[in-house]
C-alpha cells in the first residue's frame, strides 16, 4: 500500500494548485501540522462506517426535530 | 444601591426594577458606561464602544416604559455583541485587519431581535481573529484581558464577551461557539455560557467560520439570565438554511424544578486524560452536589469521545479555510500568524479526508445518541486548566508540559460535533484564584433541562456570587 507523501514538495505543489504561495519556515511548520492532522484522520479507521453518510448539516438534519 | 452594584445585578433583578419603574434604563446604562470607562483600559474587551448610541437608546427605552410600553425583560438592559454580528451602519471587524472598515448594510437576525426586545447595545466586543482560536489574543486589536487577572487570557474566541460580562461592563453578551468559543471564555472568566442546539438560533448576519458547527448563544452571569436571552433570540428564520423549524418555548419554564430524578452521566474517559487535578476535583465535587440534590449520577465510558478532536479538527479548519479563502489567498500577510497557519492547514486537507471526517462524525454522533438515550444530561469539565498567561505557550498539567492553546478547546469540541445544547457554569476556582467551569450537555432541543440542572447547581453553591477585583475600580 502506498503511504501518504506529506513533504515540502507535495504541500508546496498542493498549495500552488489552489493559488496559495507557502514557503520557508511556514511551509516546514505546515508540513508538520498536516502530518499530525492526517495521522488523526487515519486513526478514525477504527470506526465501522457501514451505513453512515456524512453529517454535513448545512441544511437542518432530518429527524433531529424528534430529539435523541 | 451604588453604580457598581447596579452593574452586577442579574438581568432578572434589573428587569423587575425597570418594569416597576424603580430603576431607570438611563441610570443603568450610565452606570455601565462609567464602569466601562474605568475598567476598559485593563480589559480591552471592546473593539467598538457605542456610548452615544447606548445613551440615546436608553432614553428611548425610558420614554417607552414611562408610556406603558414595556417590552419585556431585556427592555433597557445593557448588552454587547461579539464583533462578528452584523450591525447596520456600525463596523463589524470579525477581529481582523482585513475587515477593519467593513460596515454592514443590514442587521444580523439576533441584532434585530435584541433591538425588538428593547435591549441597549453598548458596543462590539473583542474576539480571536475570524473566531479561529481560543485565546482572544488578537494581533490587530491587542489581547482581551481576563478580569480575574489582566495578565491572563480570557479564552476565546468570544473573549471580549466573557470579559465584559464578568467585569460588569454589560449584563449579557452574545458569543458564537464552533469548538467552544462561548463555553471556554465562559469558564475562564467565571460566567455562564450557553451553546444552544445547532439550529436553535438564526445565524443570518453572523460572519461564518464553520458552516456545520457554528452556533449562536448567550453569555451571562446567571443561568436564568441565559434563559431570558435565549427566549429573545431563539426561533426559526428562513434566511438561515441551518435554522430549525421547530416551536420555541419559554426556556425559563421549569427552571426551579431541581434535578431530582434526572439521570446524569459522567464520561470517565477522554475528559480526564489531560486535566489539572484541581479542575478535575472541582467537577467531581460538583457531581457530588448534584447527587445530593437528588440527581442519579453515574460514570460511564463513551469510547467515541477519544476521536472527537481528530474529527472536529478536520471539519473545523477545512470549512474555515473555505469560508475566508479569498482573504487567505490575497492578503495572507494581513492575517495573524496563528490563524493563518490554521487556515492553511485547513486548505491542505484532502476532500476525501474531510468527507471521511464528516462520515465518521455520523458514527460518533450515534454513540453519543446512545448515551443520551440513557441519560438526561452529561457532565464534564469545560477547560482542563485555569486561564493561562497571555502569550504563554505551554502549561504544566500533572507534571507534564502541554500545549496551552490545544488544551483550551480540547474538552468543549466533543459537543459541537453532536450539536446538542451545552452550558458552561462556574464550579470553583484554582489555587491561584482563576475560575473553573463545568459543562452540562443535554439532549437535542432540551435546553430547558440543561438550564434547570445548571440553575439548581448554581443556587446550591456560591461560585456565581464572586466578583473579580479590578484594580481600576
Amino acid at each position: 500500500m502506498l503511504s501518504r507523501d506529506i513533504s515540502n514538495e507535495t504541500l508546496r505543489a498542493q498549495a500552488r494548485m489552489i493559488g496559495l504561495d507557502i514557503e520557508g519556515a511556514e511551509l516546514d511548520s505546515l508540513v508538520e501540522r498536516t502530518r499530525a492532522a492526517l495521522d488523526d484522520i487515519d486513526a478514525l479507521d477504527e470506526f465501522d462506517l457501514s451505513g453512515y453518510e456524512p453529517a454535513i448539516t448545512f441544511g437542518h438534519v432530518p429527524g433531529q426535530e424528534e430529539g435523541q | 444601591m451604588n453604580a457598581d452594584e447596579l452593574c452586577f445585578l442579574s438581568i432578572s433583578e434589573a428587569a423587575g426594577l425597570i418594569e416597576s419603574r424603580q430603576l431607570s434604563p438611563v441610570e443603568l446604562t450610565r452606570a455601565h458606561l462609567d464602569r466601562i470607562e474605568r475598567t476598559e483600559p485593563s480589559l480591552n474587551a471592546f473593539i467598538t464602544l457605542l456610548a452615544e448610541e447606548a445613551a440615546h437608546s436608553a432614553e428611548t427605552a425610558e420614554r417607552e416604559i414611562a408610556n406603558g410600553e414595556y417590552r419585556g425583560p431585556l427592555h433597557g438592559i445593557p448588552i454587547g455583541l461579539k464583533d462578528l454580528y452584523f450591525t447596520k451602519g456600525v463596523r463589524t471587524t470579525v477581529g481582523t485587519k482585513i475587515l477593519r472598515d467593513f460596515v454592514p448594510d443590514y442587521d444580523a437576525a439576533v441584532t434585530e431581535k435584541f433591538a425588538d426586545a428593547g435591549a441597549i447595545l453598548m458596543g462590539k466586543l473583542q474576539m480571536h481573529e475570524f473566531a479561529l482560536g481560543a485565546t482572544s489574543v488578537n494581533p490587530h486589536d491587542g489581547p482581551a484581558r481576563n478580569p480575574w487577572d489582566p495578565d491572563r487570557i480570557t479564552g476565546g474566541s468570544s473573549g471580549g464577551s466573557g470579559a465584559a460580562v464578568s467585569a460588569g461592563q454589560c449584563m449579557a453578551a452574545l458569543g458564537s461557539d464552533t469548538g467552544g468559543s462561548i463555553r471556554i471564555p465562559g469558564a475562564l472568566c467565571g460566567i455562564v455560557g450557553l451553546k444552544p442546539t445547532f439550529g436553535r438560533v438564526s445565524r443570518h448576519g453572523v460572519y461564518p467560520l464553520s458552516w456545520s458547527l457554528d452556533t449562536v448563544g448567550p453569555m451571562t452571569r446567571a443561568v436564568r439570565d441565559s434563559a431570558i436571552v435565549l427566549n429573545a433570540i431563539a426561533g426559526h428564520d428562513p434566511r438561515d438554511p441551518s435554522s430549525a423549524n421547530i416551536p420555541t418555548e419559554d426556556f425559563a419554564d421549569g427552571i426551579e424544578d431541581g434535578v431530582s430524578g434526572l439521570r446524569i452521566g459522567i464520561p470517565d474517559d477522554f475528559f480526564y486524560d489531560v486535566i489539572s487535578p484541581e479542575v478535575a476535583e472541582a467537577v467531581c465535587a460538583a457531581a457530588g452536589v448534584l447527587e445530593e440534590l437528588g440527581a442519579d449520577v453515574e460514570r460511564r465510558s463513551i469510547p467515541a469521545l477519544n476521536h472527537a478532536l481528530g474529527i472536529s479538527s478536520a471539519i473545523l479548519v477545512t470549512e474555515a479555510a473555505e469560508t475566508v479563502f479569498d482573504k487567505l489567498r490575497d492578503r495572507p500577510e494581513d492575517i495573524g500568524a496563528d490563524v493563518r497557519a490554521r487556515l492553511r492547514l485547513g486548505a491542505m486537507t484532502p476532500a476525501v479526508d474531510y468527507i471521511k471526517a464528516q462520515r465518521t462524525r455520523s458514527a460518533y454522533n450515534a454513540q453519543l445518541d446512545e448515551a443520551m438515550r440513557k441519560y438526561d444530561l452529561l457532565l464534564a469539565p469545560s477547560v482542563a486548566v485555569g486561564a493561562t498567561g497571555i502569550g504563554q505557550e505551554f502549561v504544566e498539567v500533572a507534571g507534564k508540559q502541554e500545549n496551552a492553546l490545544s488544551l483550551m478547546s480540547r474538552l468543549t469540541r466533543p459537543f459541537n460535533l453532536t450539536g446538542q445544547p451545552t452550558i458552561s457554569i462556574p464550579c470553583g476556582f484554582t489555587s491561584d484564584g482563576m475560575p473553573v467551569g463545568m459543562q452540562i450537555a443535554g439532549r437535542q432541543w432540551q435546553e430547558t433541562t440543561v438550564l434547570r440542572a445548571a440553575h439548581a447547581y448554581e443556587q446550591a453553591t456560591e461560585w456565581h456570587t464572586r466578583r473579580p477585583n479590578l484594580n481600576a475600580e
